[in-house]
């Protein structure tokens, strides 16, 4: 994209109008051009800021860490820890809580790994691509011990099967 | 995905003084405001379809989003002065 491109669209971005491929490149050309980006105003630099948040390399023993609590989840669950939770969520407001988690969660699975269009994932990027979401989502307070947390294989499906289901305007 | 070991060190470095700053800012906002936020910023959705997903108005979102910017705005200006301001 260059200046012009980015100017012209710049308005839609701003407004909320622009999904998906043409929003990143728009805010990769905001967060590159010093012109474009001293253009914008002090809030709406956040819009630049944003991407340069996506291609941070897992910090070290991000797997080991990752592996360890699933580990630990599994024990948990062996024990009968997770039996006693589970029956204390099966009140109706919190079923309710929890199928919006759960949804959310998976839109969020679903959608991150698509961000990078055009790389070929292998399966060891996109359980970073997990691990890297779940403490987002854990700071939304979305997951606490949801079963997918482990279901790399129902993960690693979803991902395989094309093009994220919202559409670029 | 880019692989940030190509970048130099010091590139290497802003971005993630930058990625850091904003999760710190991003935690500390209400949680719909986060929500709304992680949407469209960082899982790329436009106002419409973070509408949908959250079941709240168009116009509602538009009012978390500004308020979330806002927030961030100001707490970034002391953590990332250099990009803010």
């Amino acid at each position: 994209m260059n200046c012009s491109e980015a100017k012209n669209e710049l308005d839609a971005l701003l407004g909320g109008k622009l999904s998906g491929e043409k929003a990143r490149s728009l805010r990769a050309h905001l967060a590159a051009c010093p012109r474009c980006f001293s253009s914008l105003g002090e809030t709406d630099r956040i819009e630049a800021l944003t991407v340069m948040d996506d291609d941070i390399e897992p910090s070290a023993g991000l797997e080991a860490r990752f592996r360890a609590r699933l580990d630990s989840h599994r024990r948990e669950r062996r024990t009968g820890r997770h039996g006693a939770l589970w029956r204390q969520l099966l009140y109706p407001q919190r079923l309710a809580a929890l199928g919006a988690a759960a949804t959310l969660l998976l839109l969020a699975l679903y959608l991150g790994p698509f961000r990078q269009s055009g790389t070929e994932q292998s399966p060891v990027w996109t359980e970073y691509s997990v691990a890297d979401q779940v403490p987002l989502l854990e700071d939304m307070e979305l997951i606490q011990n949801l079963e997918l947390f482990e279901n790399f294989d129902a993960i690693r499906k979803l991902s395989e099967n094309g093009r994220p289901p919202y559409s670029v305007h | 995905m880019e692989d940030t070991r190509a970048l130099p060190a010091d590139l290497l470095l802003e971005r993630r003084a930058v990625a850091q700053a904003l999760r710190q800012a991003l935690a500390q906002l209400p949680e719909k405001q986060r929500i709304a936020f992680i949407l469209n910023k960082y899982q790329e959705l436009s106002y419409a379809e973070v509408a949908e997903v959250m079941n709240i108005s168009e116009k509602a979102v538009k009012s978390l989003i500004h308020r979330a910017k806002e927030t961030m705005a100001v707490r970034l200006q002391s953590l990332l002065p250099e990009f803010v301001t």
